[in-house]
């Protein structure tokens, strides 16, 4: 089982400082195995493949005498809404976004980035037409268009452990430095931590055990659903079951562990859309669901995407919705 | 009922209490078949009841189901065709069920429930099918109707790469499709049993139905005419029984590779090349194969091997075990 982070823990970024034209720079960290998660569930599968592993060796934000980066591009979602959240003077700084930034499903900061900042999918050209001296990318990037930035001296910062809380803030720490703001990332990290310490001062009784499931996979240990759940005073029923990481769990052994709550994704912005009341509906309707504990209890309950999935804020949001739903008391 | 029929009617019940006593919940087959008897005796289940008969005795029927109809179908098409290469995907029926399937996923139409994906699916069989006799024409040759079948597949598979590539943004997306294309019985359960069995049946009658013209046919077309065979209609009839087969399987469970093909073959082995046992021998081996490979695949808890996997990973080598021992015109006869 993964060692839980505490907040001082040090993520696996890999910042790659490049010297001189042509090659990587000497310090790159990034030498880990690629993207071996074992299998990715479908509904977390927009954050899981874009930020699969790279388990390099931890190395700080910036090293000495790197340039600060002026011009940012970034190229995940978790960077997309942590560069708006640090403030405008890190958004002065950002040249360009992911093209999944404005999509609701995906993304905590759907709808903020004014329009002038551009949309980039993963080109090499669209990504070097905006000139940038950091690109902040993810893991499936492809070698052609990382050697191509790398050519063209753009430096990488590639964000590669989400495991949760304390993978956040550390990711939060790391932008905040690259934007030469720190101060905004730990504003940052302080009202997260204030968010959870609330959390935890409501934590339901008696505490129940959640299975976050959605198309035969299941959200175990070392996932960021797991201090999801445990933020929201409830215990992650895979990691109960000795499972670690995104495995896969067929229907028959979920039903037959019989979960007191069920945990699923929806593809919606906010929970009151119908379209998380029709996702508890269809998975009640699976067959054996019905004769489950949650399905008796009215605990299948739906989360917007983009918190359930999220590596970021949307974890604290999350946790905060399974609270609200599950019968904390108040607030 | 030959020797051969009778031991592959046998294996059937035998291949469906292997699929009831096996699966993730822990359950054996004593109490699974207690579970049953329960269940028909009107008793209401608890949990453990509910894994039985909610998920693993109906997806061991649709199972078998889709298994006998896929078999049927590859009897037919290479009947039809006198090709023994021939199999269900050729006419490019599942292609079509395939395409409308993704574009129902691309649309979000799964959202709206269990049956969606299936009935757009099904759509896109019947449209495939539709298209296909439109295009090939009622009088067209063979020849012309197998190369209006590749180039519709063809077709339809490209389709489905642009719409892949027109959403490679949206990953859970482009799993959902791998997913689907991969073939599945997960979560399929007694409304997709009874959803399958009207197309299934009447695929099934049509194809034993035709069973005489089709031997007439291996004779050749010029014999087949001469002993009061209507080519055309046998066409038409051959092409819509395979619609109705394969789109039908392919709408609720996805594409399951190589039943089509290698269970005739299996089945021409004990039978001889005659449709009238062939056909019913075909569908019973396709039955209880794919009820095997979908037991085999649930009993591995810790991956996912989707049974259209299993299917091609053991069709494959059997496959060329059995040209390599029989040769192409071994298999034809």
């Amino acid at each position: 089982m993964t060692p839980r982070r505490e907040p001082g823990d040090v993520p696996g970024a890999c910042l790659e400082p490049i010297g001189a034209r042509g090659r990587r720079g000497a310090g790159s960290k990034c030498h880990g195995p690629r993207s071996t998660l074992p299998a990715v569930p479908r509904r977390l599968a927009a954050v899981l493949f874009a930020l699969s592993s790279c388990t390099g060796e931890p190395e700080p934000a910036r090293e000495p005498g790197d340039p600060p980066a002026r011009r940012i591009v970034s190229q995940t979602i978790l960077s997309d809404e942590v560069l708006w959240a640090l403030g405008p003077a890190a958004q002065a700084r950002v040249v360009g976004v992911s093209a999944l930034a404005d999509d609701p499903r995906y993304s905590g900061a759907a709808g903020v980035w004014p329009p002038a900042v551009p949309r980039r999918a993963l080109t090499s050209e669209g990504l070097l037409a905006l000139q940038p001296d950091l690109a902040v990318i993810a893991s499936f990037t492809a070698p052609e268009v990382r050697e191509l930035l790398s050519t063209h001296g753009v430096r990488l910062l590639e964000l590669t452990q989400f495991r949760g809380f304390a993978d956040y803030r550390a990711h939060v720490r790391r932008l905040a430095a690259v934007v030469e703001d720190p101060a905004a990332g730990e504003r940052l990290v302080a009202d997260l931590d204030a968010r959870l310490a609330r959390l935890a001062a409501r934590e339901p009784a008696p505490r129940l055990a959640a299975i976050s499931w959605g198309d035969g996979h299941a959200a175990a240990a070392g996932t960021s659903f797991d201090d999801i759940a445990e933020a929201a005073g409830l215990s992650n029923l895979a990691k109960e079951k000795g499972l670690e990481g995104h495995v896969p769990v067929a229907l028959e052994l979920m039903v037959s562990w019989d979960p007191p709550v069920i945990v699923i994704a929806c593809p919606a912005a906010e929970p009151d859309d119908p379209a998380c009341r029709a996702a508890e509906a269809a998975t009640a309707a699976l067959p054996g669901v019905r004769a489950t504990a949650a399905a008796r209890d009215g605990r299948i309950v739906a989360v917007p995407g983009r918190a359930l999935t999220s590596t970021g804020e949307g974890m604290a949001r999350a946790a905060e919705l399974l609270q609200a739903r599950l019968g904390a008391g108040p607030p | 009922m030959k020797r051969s029929t009778a031991l592959a009617a046998a294996a059937i019940p035998l291949a469906l209490l292997l699929s009831l006593g096996t699966g993730p919940g822990d359950i054996g087959l004593g109490e699974a078949l207690r579970t049953v008897a329960r269940r028909l005796a009107g008793d209401e289940l608890d949990l453990r009841g509910a894994i039985v008969w909610d998920l693993r005795l109906p997806r061991a029927l649709l199972a078998g189901l889709v298994g006998a109809a896929l078999a049927a179908a590859g009897a037919l098409c290479q009947g039809l065709f006198r090709n023994p290469m021939a199999d269900p995907g050729v006419l490019g029926v599942s292609s079509g069920a395939a395409l409308f399937a993704v574009v129902g996923l691309l649309l979000g139409l799964d959202r709206a429930g269990l049956w969606a994906i299936p009935v757009v699916a099904a759509v896109g069989a019947a449209a495939a099918m539709g298209l296909l006799l439109a295009a090939a024409g009622r009088r067209a040759s063979l020849a012309v109707l197998l190369l209006a079948g590749v180039a519709l597949g063809a077709l339809c598979s490209a389709l489905i790469t642009v719409c892949q590539a027109l959403a490679s943004h949206q990953w859970d997306f482009g799993l959902k499709v791998v997913y689907w294309l991969m073939g599945s019985f997960e979560g399929r359960s007694w409304p997709h049993l009874s959803w399958a069995l009207p197309p299934c049946g009447l695929g099934l009658g049509l194809a034993l139905w035709l069973r005489r013209d089709l031997d007439a046919l291996h004779l050749g077309t010029d014999a087949a005419a001469s002993l009061g065979v209507d080519l055309a209609r046998l066409r038409l009839l051959v092409v819509v029984a395979v619609g109705l087969l394969v789109g039908a399987a392919t709408a609720l469970t996805g594409v399951l590779a190589f039943v089509g093909l290698v269970a005739p073959h299996v089945a021409r082995m004990s039978s001889g090349p005659g449709h009238r046992l062939l056909v019913p021998l075909a569908a019973l081996h396709g039955a209880s194969a794919t009820i095997v490979v979908d037991a085999v695949a649930r009993s591995a808890s810790g991956v996912v091997i989707p049974p259209g996997v299993i299917t091609s990973l053991v069709g494959a080598p059997f496959f060329l075990w059995l040209l390599r021992r029989r040769g192409l015109r071994g298999l034809a006869s």
